[in-house]
């Protein structure tokens, strides 16, 4: 390969639109400071609007010949035709690469910059983005080369969305339990893999492998001449079959839990508030409210809890999902994030979430016909915990699930009005039970002192 | 007998430099095979009446987008030289494309409204061929299908990372995916119509 046709090649060719189809992906550079398996997994679902841009780059590259009407005059070359298209394969290939590398240093800036935490198959869920994007451009370039229409390039790109949005669609039914582990073959990731996940080694080499194989596959068939599509077809087929052996059997087993994504980063100091490493900033906006509901609790309950951790929730311990352990001595807060990696609740609400049912999670096992019960419950003891009258529900904030207060107020007055020892014995009889999370109807012992 | 010289033979002769025959089989062909796709993902999904009006999405921008090409002659300096107003042909021409288009994709979808309802069809189709014609004026014709196509890809996604709440800013890219109710996309729309109709019909398009 000639370095001086190359410059030219990247100079003169689609190269640099073919980077800026990656431009997209920048935009979840802004997400590090949820962790970078937001960054990447979100890289992984905008290769649905990537792919299609970078499939038209290519098919318009491949054009050129003959949109500028020198096909006859280069057919009577004696170089071989797979020499020139290589080189513009390779523009097209570095295009996209570099593009794409940029973006990952500047996500690398940014996440230096916020501590974010780096999930250790970061670099090979990068590696298959890169290869996507790979064989997104040359496989434009090959049906470009293949149907030179002037409508090519839009049809091309246009085909690729429907046929990504299609698999995306019908696949996204299979996320439940089941033998549906080619689901992972797919460039946008399925929805299994989160911000706490790992793929699993095996899964992650088989994206590899299929990726890759598949851009082999792409820039095989822009090359080819004579016989060499067949090769292409070879490639693919034997890269999806590599791929298929190392699958796991289960969907599920393709993602692992990223234990070091969930060590509570807490604070040095009295009372403990502690958030999840994968998302640090979560810390300094939970100290203050978490600090808050803490003290109230001490003085209100016997034997309070002395810290606030972060609740997370995992598909991973499949077939039961993964919650946190009821603890007498913790409050499992429950976290929502905005964009940035900050709480994405205000100090106010985040003082009631850690302030529910008296310190204590939701429990999961409560009936239907009992939820409305439940939660008034839960808001009534937060009520009673920090000595304020309930919230009003709010259809577009956290509290958006609360009972009205023609519910929740009468519940909370008539709790005050009992004597102050029966409040107090009936509040711990209601922790004890949350924290047992026994099928009781808790609004009853709560208000009556039985259920 | 037609008349080398006679109205129907520069008619004929207008519809074959427009490549209106080309560009029907490809309209033809690709709402067909996203009407096939369509009826099965309804199928499925009966519960998501997104996902048929993804498809009639897609199914107007192909084509749409296809009918690009044909919104110049292979010569436009040819075209320019000719003692001819253009401005009432190609108005004609962009009315032709968006009314085309709409029967096709609404007519191909009409059974339980397997390509979305017709109103968001008829909308969508009026808006895209006004963004396509915008795009013959701005980048040529062969280059006007780019804003339709970056608009199609990222419509879905935009509204998606949205979801019921985008800023006011995100109807400008996420009109064509909204429901048919929406007045902000209709405004869209039809603006998008006007301004790109206006400039075509007046300016013509670039090389």
């Amino acid at each position: 390969m000639s370095a001086r046709v190359l410059g030219l090649e990247l100079r003169r060719s689609a190269a640099l639109w073919a980077g800026l189809a990656v431009a997209p992906a920048a935009l979840t550079v802004a997400q590090a400071g949820n962790g970078m398996a937001v960054v990447i997994g979100d890289q992984r679902q905008a290769l649905i609007l990537m792919m299609p841009l970078a499939t038209a780059v290519g098919a318009w590259q491949a054009r050129r010949d003959r949109r500028s009407g020198t096909s006859d005059l280069l057919g009577t070359s004696p170089r071989p035709a797979w020499h020139r298209y290589a080189h513009t394969a390779a523009a097209l290939g570095i295009g996209v690469v570099v593009a794409y590398a940029l973006i990952l240093v500047v996500a690398a800036v940014f996440a230096a910059r916020v501590g974010a935490h780096y999930p250790v198959d970061y670099w090979v869920k990068s590696m298959i983005v890169t290869a996507w994007l790979t064989a997104a451009v040359l496989l434009g370039a090959a049906i470009g080369r293949a149907i030179s229409w002037v409508v090519t390039p839009p049809l091309a790109a246009l085909s690729m969305l429907v046929g990504l949005t299609a698999i995306a669609l019908f696949t996204d039914t299979e996320v439940g339990p089941g033998p549906h582990p080619g689901t992972w073959l797919l460039p946008p990731a399925p929805s299994y893999d989160s911000y706490i996940t790992l793929l699993t080694p095996e899964a992650a080499r088989a994206q590899l492998v299929w990726a890759i194989s598949c851009a082999a596959a792409a820039g095989l068939l822009y090359v080819a001449t004579r016989w060499l599509p067949l090769v292409a077809l070879g490639v693919a087929g034997a890269g999806l079959v590599a791929a298929m052996t190392l699958l796991p059997e289960y969907l599920h087993q393709g993602v692992q839990m990223d234990e070091t994504a969930v060590v509570p980063v807490c604070t040095p100091e009295e009372p403990v508030v502690c958030a999840l490493r994968v998302h640090p900033l979560v810390l300094d906006d939970l100290r203050g409210p978490g600090g808050e509901a803490l003290t109230a609790l001490s003085e209100r309950l016997p034997n309070p809890p002395n810290r606030v951790e972060e609740a997370y929730y995992s598909w991973t311990g499949y077939p039961d999902p993964w919650m946190p352990e009821p603890a007498r001595d913790v409050v499992s807060a429950e976290i929502y994030t905005d964009g940035s990696g900050r709480l994405a609740l205000t100090p106010t609400e985040t003082l009631w979430s850690v302030a529910l049912g008296a310190g204590t999670a939701a429990c999961p096992n409560v009936p239907q016909e009992m939820w409305d019960r439940d939660a008034t419950a839960r808001v009534v003891a937060a009520a009673w915990v920090l000595q304020e009258t309930p919230p009003e529900p709010d259809p577009d904030g956290y509290f958006n699930w609360i009972p009205p207060p023609n519910v929740t107020r009468p519940a909370y007055e008539a709790l005050l009005g009992l004597p102050e020892d029966v409040q107090y014995a009936q509040v711990a009889a209601y922790r004890d039970s949350a924290l047992a999370c026994t099928g009781e109807d808790r609004l009853a012992l709560l208000l009556d002192g039985e259920s | 007998m037609i008349s080398p010289s006679g109205p129907h033979h520069a008619i004929a002769l207008l519809l074959r430099s427009r490549r209106i025959g080309p560009w029907l089989a490809i309209a033809l062909g690709s709402t067909a095979a996203l009407r096939g796709i369509a009826g099965l993902a309804t199928e499925a999904f009966t519960d998501r009446p997104d996902v048929s009006a993804a498809f009639g999405f897609y199914a107007v921008t192909i084509a749409v987008a296809c009918a690009g090409p044909g919104l110049a002659g292979p010569d436009l300096e040819l075209d320019r030289a000719a003692a001819r107003d253009w401005r009432p042909l190609r108005l004609a021409h962009v009315v032709l494309i968006a009314g085309l288009v709409s029967a096709l994709v609404a007519t191909a979808g009409s059974s339980q409204q397997t390509l979305g309802p017709a109103a968001q069809i008829l909308r969508n189709t009026v808006g895209l061929t006004g963004v396509l014609a915008l795009g013959a004026v701005a980048l040529g014709v062969a280059r006007c299908w780019v804003p339709g196509v970056l608009l199609t890809v990222a419509a879905p996604f935009l509204a998606f990372r949205f979801g019921g709440d985008p800023p006011a800013w995100a109807h400008v890219i996420t009109w064509p995916v909204e429901i048919a109710a929406s007045r902000v996309s209709w405004v869209m729309a039809l603006a998008l119509a006007t301004v790109g109709t206006a400039a075509y019909s007046l300016l013509g398009p670039r090389a």
